[in-house]
This record gives structure tokens, C-alpha cells and sequence, in this order.
């Protein structure tokens, strides 16, 4: 087998990336597959969602609401503002995306990040955008509250409770659900606050003991009447355990000084490595954890009381430099000068257990000067699936690009391939 | 089972179950046989033996009369392996099988035999209990399940290898049983699940269900699928039989400890029963609608055997499952047929006017003679869950 590097005529569009991603799952796709529909997250340069809407549905046939689903979550005052940089999390059918992804179209989508396949159902497209102001929550004084993001929380566990009918949990969004609350009070996913967590932990619970299977079928978590996986249903699940390292108390001994609020992300954003991206879902869990967060309020204080943000979650792919989609969301919500002035916020994350040491490597400045570098990759005997390594080159503004490297690829069975380019040749 | 032997993997776990197994400690009571049960050897060594003592014939006459006949006295005297065939005789023979279509599917429905004294015996006119098969394109929709359930496959694995014997070692986890403590209830057990089986075999045989494996090559099931037919499930309608059984027997032992919380041993003992079902599921054998009409059979055939053993008057239950009123999007809920608080079973589930499952205890005159041996072994079982009487001082 010879190695050859196969160059890519760059097609005219906004993200690189999630047109072939839109394009190979249009290839590969049974034709009769219903409408796809996706996750992405634009990013809105000095233009508002508005405006964004007006102009897609002047071009295209049908309803723009029946094809492009802004979240109920962005509020009136949000739809109609024009920021420098926005970042919106929708969901839209693949001919939308494509259309949205087309270059030169001056709608001020200056990013567009794909995400994830969904299921239609689990939207509500003809829903109102939500009020500007909702209830407060009264808090108890020196409250902190708790907000993780995370996949399968099995969040009825004991030491989310205060006894075994009343829930320490304000908020739970559940991403992935489908809507079946009358009221709907979301747009995407089904979301319940303490009072319906605490009717349904009464009408699940038998003997004092309660129906956990049950519990979580009625919630909207577990349903394997779809194809979705549930890692909630599993004996160990990611999102139990970060929430209770987070959050968890023995129950009935930690008082109302500690509410928390969760969304449970969808699982299948992590099932496939090879190009799914969990940045519009957790954009859109930050705007709605953020916003509930926001209802707390302590009686006679200005000041709400604070929320520490937990969101465990590892990116192996990306610069690793802080400039990725990921860490741009994260800086969005908790930057500096990007907090309300009223409630201090804080997100926690994770460090360990990326593996950096084996998956990230990086050319200094010094290094690159020399006339050549090499770097390893392990890759284990057995491994048969597909190993993937992205190289990122410095910023640059030049056009056309700047020569930045030449590159050979050594199997570890010795073979080498020819000189690629990167950037101009 | 024998053919899971063949094939190898899973014969630890299963046999280290085996040992738990308390069904097989019964077999402790062949080595009062200390010869083994026909040893060439040792009925040599009696001919021998007699030969040297026997002597010359006496002229006895010896004082003997009749064993009373039909008496309960007797059965203490009877080998376990003999007790078990005549519970198996008087369960046997109080059932009837028929069937029919119903709504063009097929209906199998068991018919109660009433024994009368000095007549011979008569056919109630409602059935005991009736199933009825849920059409191919129901089973067709539940496929779905099995294949978001195989998800749990590595998770359960241990669980349902142990489950291919009888789950009796598990329901001993719940509650304390063992061969030297609970030798009748256990012995019950067993002849109500010899009488189970006889039961669920005719009733799949009349539905002939396809199983999941011939609905899809993506199904792959962990463990061999039987050949017998898809509803009801086997697991289930056993699981649902011991839970209740055994509910029943700690309620009428009245031992302050079992009654407490209303029903929470009652609820745990379930949990478990739907437990096992469900990992028939997950296995990749079973829908979640096998369950539910196993569950249904289980818990009806568990108050026909108490019933038997404990005739009461004017109270008779009669149930039925309707697979073609089932929602095939609607996933096995074992709440929806059973509350232990009172161990009873729910008048209906699913919509009122089209129920998939009903039941009711008929008001009836008749009067039928209980099952005698069975009934001496239940009040035997039911001793073992009283407490024992702290003894006075003087």
C-alpha cells in the first residue's frame, strides 16, 4: 500500500469541517430517512437571531420555525440583541445547515459548529420564547448553589434528597427527552423543577422504598421504547457520580444552603468520537442552568447567592490551547466581565484524566526553527479502530496562507509517505 | 440447561449456584441409603446377613391393620420425590386447557377442574385464566426494546447467567431461606414451580409466540433462546409465582417483623420478580410483553395454589391477559398488576374500556374439595415463618 496525501479542493463554506460531516452523512444515509435534523452552534457576528430568521426565511420555501429551531431558552430581549460575538445553540434540518454554512451569503453567521443528529420529537417548534423575568426561588442565606452538566444523572439518588419525598434538585433539563409536560416550559428536552421531582418521588415511592426504574421512566429518562442508550439505567453512570461528588449529602443533613440545578446532556453527543460535538448542547445547558440560577434570591440581600458550575467532560481533539469551541463557550459564560454583576459564577473542571502526556504534543517555536521534528504517536498493536491526529498551525491573518510546515506520516510498520504541505504550496 | 453444559462458559456460575441451590440439598436425604439406591453389593450383603440370622419360621399372627387411606399422617412418611408427584397429581388435575381465537389471535385458556366428595369432578363454567397473543405487528414494534436493552448486556451478565436455574437462591437473598430452616417452603416452592411449568408449557405451546432471535439477525441473544414460545415469558410467570407465594406465606405467619411498612417485603420480594423478567429482556429472549403476561399468569396461578391448599368460600380469582389490547410502545411495568400492601391483584391495566389485563375474585356457591396433600404442606410452610414464641419464666 502506498501512502499519498490526497488534497481537498476547500468548497466555499463557513466551517470546513461540518459540511463534510452534513455531506458524508448525506452520502451514507439510507435515502429514506426521514428529515435529519441537527444540533449546531452559530456564531453571530453583529447580527441579531432576528434578523438571522428574517433572512432564512426569505430564501427558503417553507415556515422557518418548522425548519430552524431557535431554543425557547433565548428570550425576546435575546432574540432582537446584535452582539459583537454571539454563540446560539439551534437546531435545524440538514438543508438549513448547509444553507447556513454557505459563504458569501452576508447573514453574519460567522461560525457554524455542528453537533449532533436528533430526534425531531424532541423539540416543541411552535413554542413562545420564554418570558424575560421568571419567579424568584427564595434561598436560604449563605447558599451556594450547585450546577453540573453532565450525561445520565441518575438524580433522584438519596444524597440529592432531602428526605425521601423532597428533592434538593431546583432544575433538572433533560436534553434529550421528549416534552411531555402539558406546560412545557421548554422548547428542547423536558426540564422539571422541585415541585414535580417531589410529585413524582411521592407517586414512585411503595413500602418507603422507591421505584427507581419507574421513577425514571415517568421523569423522561430512561425510555427503551427508543433507540437511545441511557447510561443512567447502567450500574455505574458518569453523571451520578460527578454530581454527587459535587453535590451529594447523606440525606436530610445538609439543609436548603445547597440547591442544585443539572442538565443531562444527550448521550449520543459523546457516542460517536469521529466528529459529533457536545458544544451546542452544553451551550444551551449553560444558558438555561445560568438563567434558573439567576431566580435565586436571598430575603434582604442584593447580592444572589453564587453558583459553582461543574462540567466533566474532556476534549482529546482541538489546539489544547484555549482558543477551541469548548473553551470559547466556557469563557462566554464565566470570562471576565462576563458574569452577572449581581451573582458570582464559577465553573469547575476536571484535570487528569485526558491523557495529555500520550495525545498531545507540540512544536516550539525553537523547535520549528530546526529543519526537522519528529513526533511519536503510540498506537497499540490491537487497536484496530481508526486513530485520528489533528495538527494545528499558529493563527494568521496572511491570505494566502503562509507555507507552515511539510509533513511525512511513518506507520509503525515502517512505511513513509510523501511530503504534504500545510498551508500554501 | 443441559445444553448450556455442553457449550461450557457459563457452567461455573451456574453450578456454584447449583450449590446454593436448595432443591438439590433434597438429594441429602438419599444418603440415609448408605448402600446407594440398588447396589448389587448390598443386596448381597442382605441376603448374606439374613441368611445368618434369620432362623426357622415362626408362626406369627401378627397384630396389623389398613393405613387409613387418603390421610395426612401418611404423608410424613413419604419419600420428598413421592410428596412432589402427588402435589403434582392434585395441582395437575384441578386444570383443563382449551383453545380458541380471539379477535383472530390465539387464546389459550386454563379451566379450574372442581373436585366434589363421592362425585366425580366438573368443569367451572369461567375460565381460571385466559391469554390471548398480541398480533406480529405489536411483537414487531416491541423489537425496539430488545435492542436498547441489549445496552445493559455487560452489565447484567452475571444476573443472567445465574438466572438460566430457578431463582430461588435469589429470592433466599431477600428473605432467610434455607434447606434446614425452610424445608416445607422450599418443598412448596417447588411443586408450585413443577406446576407453573406444566402450565406455562401448554399455554406457549397453544400461542406459539416467535421469539425476538426471528424478528431481527441483530438481536443475538447472550444466552440460547428457547424453543418453546416468546408469551408468556417462563422467568416471569416463575419469578411473579415465588414472589407472591412467598408473600402470601410470610402475611399468614403474622411474624411482627414481616408485617411492618405495609408491604415492604412484600414490594421487595416483587422487585425482584420484575427483576428477573426484565433481564429475560435484556438477554435478548424475551419482549417486555411476555413479562407482562407472565406476571399475570404468575400471580394468578399463586392464589389457585393457595386456593387449593386453603379452599376459602365465595372467593375465587379469575384473570386474563388480552396481548391484542396491549400497547406495543409501552415497556413491562410489573406496578401495573399487583399492590402487596394488600396482595392484591389489580382489577384492570391499560385503558378501562379496552384493559389488556383484568382480574377479579368471582363470588361463587361451590363448594370443592381442596387439594389435601398440598394444604398439609402449606400449613408446614406457613409454621416456618411464624416467629417462635419467647417461652415464659415461672
Amino acid at each position: 500500500m502506498y501512502l499519498h496525501w490526497k488534497t481537498v479542493k476547500a468548497p466555499s463554506v463557513v466551517d470546513h469541517r461540518s459540511e463534510f460531516r452534513l455531506a458524508l452523512t448525506h452520502q451514507t444515509q439510507p435515502k429514506q430517512t426521514p428529515t435529519r435534523w441537527w444540533s449546531a452552534l452559530l456564531t453571530l457576528q453583529d447580527v441579531s437571531i432576528d434578523t438571522l430568521l428574517s433572512s432564512v426565511g426569505a430564501l427558503i420555501d417553507n415556515d422557518v420555525s418548522q425548519v430552524l429551531h431557535i431554543p425557547s431558552d433565548y428570550t425576546v430581549t435575546d432574540r432582537s440583541a446584535r452582539l459583537e460575538r454571539h454563540y446560539v445553540s439551534v437546531f435545524a434540518t440538514h438543508d438549513v445547515l448547509r444553507l447556513l454554512n454557505e459563504k458569501g451569503l452576508s447573514w453574519g453567521v460567522s461560525g457554524l459548529h455542528l453537533g449532533h443528529q436528533i430526534d425531531p420529537a424532541t423539540l416543541t417548534l411552535d413554542m413562545a420564547p420564554d418570558p424575560d423575568i421568571i419567579d424568584d426561588v427564595e434561598a436560604a442565606e449563605n447558599s451556594v448553589i450547585m450546577a453540573v452538566v453532565d450525561d445520565g444523572i441518575a438524580f433522584a439518588h438519596e444524597v440529592f434528597c432531602h428526605d425521601r419525598t423532597s428533592s434538593r434538585i431546583a432544575h433538572v433539563s433533560l436534553l434529550e427527552a421528549h416534552p411531555q409536560n402539558k406546560k412545557r416550559p421548554v422548547s428542547v428536552g423536558h426540564a422539571l423543577g422541585k415541585r414535580q421531582i417531589d410529585k413524582l418521588l411521592h407517586a414512585c415511592t411503595q413500602s418507603g422504598m422507591l421505584d427507581e426504574a419507574r421513577f425514571y421512566r415517568e421523569a423522561g429518562l430512561l425510555d427503551f421504547s427508543r433507540a437511545n442508550f441511557t447510561p443512567a439505567s447502567q450500574q455505574i453512570s458518569h453523571g451520578t457520580h460527578v454530581l454527587a461528588l459535587a453535590a451529594g449529602y447523606p440525606m436530610g443533613m445538609v439543609g436548603n444552603a445547597r440547591p442544585i440545578l443539572c442538565a443531562v446532556l444527550p448521550s449520543s453527543v459523546t457516542e460517536d468520537t469521529t466528529g459529533y460535538s457536545l458544544a451546542p448542547s452544553l451551550n444551551l445547558a449553560l444558558k438555561r442552568l445560568v438563567r434558573q440560577a439567576s431566580r435565586f434570591r436571598v430575603k434582604g440581600q442584593a447580592a444572589k447567592p453564587p453558583v459553582v458550575f461543574n462540567f466533566s467532560y474532556g476534549t482529546l481533539g482541538g489546539p489544547h490551547d484555549g482558543t477551541d469551541m469548548i473553551a470559547q463557550i466556557v469563557e462566554s459564560y464565566f470570562g471576565e466581565g462576563q458574569s452577572p454583576l449581581d451573582q458570582e459564577m464559577r465553573l469547575v473542571l476536571p484535570v487528569g484524566n485526558g491523557n495529555l502526556a500520550q495525545v498531545h504534543a507540540q512544536v516550539s517555536k525553537r523547535d520549528a526553527d530546526c529543519e526537522e521534528t519528529e513526533l511519536d504517536l503510540q498506537v497499540l498493536p490491537d487497536d484496530r479502530t481508526a486513530s485520528f491526529v489533528q495538527m494545528w498551525m499558529p493563527y494568521s491573518d496572511q491570505r494566502p496562507l503562509p507555507r507552515f510546515a511539510d509533513v511525512q506520516v511513518t506507520t509503525p510498520w515502517g512505511r513513509t509517505s510523501d511530503w504534504g504541505t500545510i498551508g500554501r504550496e | 440447561m443441559s445444553r448450556y453444559h455442553a457449550s461450557g462458559a457459563p457452567e461455573a456460575i451456574s453450578n456454584s449456584f447449583n450449590s446454593f441451590n436448595s432443591f438439590n440439598s433434597f438429594n441429602s436425604f438419599n444418603s440415609f441409603n448408605s448402600f446407594g439406591s440398588e447396589s448389587p453389593l448390598g443386596a448381597e450383603a442382605l441376603l448374606t446377613s439374613r441368611d445368618g440370622i434369620v432362623g426357622a419360621p415362626l408362626d406369627l399372627n401378627a397384630k396389623i391393620t389398613q393405613n387409613p387411606p387418603h390421610a395426612e399422617a401418611m404423608l410424613p412418611r413419604l419419600s420428598l420425590d413421592v410428596r412432589a408427584s402427588i402435589y403434582m397429581s392434585e395441582l395437575g388435575s384441578r386444570v383443563s386447557f382449551s383453545e380458541d381465537h380471539h379477535k383472530s389471535s390465539p387464546r389459550v385458556s386454563i379451566w379450574r377442574l372442581d373436585q366434589r366428595k363421592n362425585a366425580p369432578p366438573i368443569i367451572d363454567e369461567e375460565p381460571l385464566v385466559q391469554l390471548t397473543l398480541p398480533d406480529i405487528e405489536k411483537f414487531k414494534e416491541q423489537i425496539v426494546f430488545l435492542s436498547s436493552y441489549a445496552d445493559l448486556r455487560a452489565d447484567r451478565a452475571p444476573e443472567i447467567l445465574a438466572q438460566l436455574a430457578p431463582p430461588v437462591p435469589f429470592f433466599s437473598s431477600v428473605i432467610f431461606m434455607d434447606p434446614a430452616r425452610t424445608p416445607y417452603t422450599l418443598e412448596l416452592l417447588s411443586a408450585a414451580l413443577r406446576f407453573s411449568n406444566y402450565c406455562v408449557m401448554r399455554v406457549k405451546y397453544g400461542l406459539s409466540g416467535k421469539r425476538p432471535i426471528e424478528f431481527s439477525p441483530q438481536i443475538q441473544p447472550m444466552i440460547p433462546t428457547p424453543t418453546h414460545g416468546t408469551l408468556p415469558s417462563g422467568h416471569a410467570t416463575e419469578a411473579f409465582l415465588i414472589a407472591r407465594l412467598l408473600w402470601k406465606l410470610m402475611r399468614t405467619g403474622a411474624s411482627p417483623q414481616y408485617q411492618q411498612d405495609k408491604g415492604v417485603w412484600g414490594e421487595m420480594l416483587m422487585r425482584l420478580a420484575s427483576r428477573i423478567a426484565v433481564n429475560r429482556t435484556i438477554a435478548g429472549v424475551h419482549f417486555p410483553v411476555d413479562s407482562a403476561a407472565g406476571e399475570l399468569l404468575g400471580l394468578t396461578l399463586a392464589d389457585i395454589v393457595e386456593e387449593l391448599a386453603v379452599p376459602r368460600e365465595k372467593k375465587r380469582i379469575c384473570a386474563s391477559f388480552d396481548g391484542m389490547n396491549y400497547d406495543p410502545r409501552d415497556d413491562f411495568e410489573w406496578q401495573l398488576l399487583y399492590t402487596p400492601s394488600d396482595d392484591e391483584q389489580c382489577s384492570y391495566a391499560g385503558r378501562k374500556k379496552k384493559p389488556w389485563a383484568t382480574s377479579a375474585l368471582r363470588k361463587t356457591t361451590k363448594h370443592t374439595v381442596g387439594a389435601t396433600a398440598l394444604g398439609w404442606l402449606w400449613h408446614k410452610a406457613v409454621e416456618e415463618w411464624k416467629d417462635i414464641d419467647t417461652p415464659r419464666m415461672p
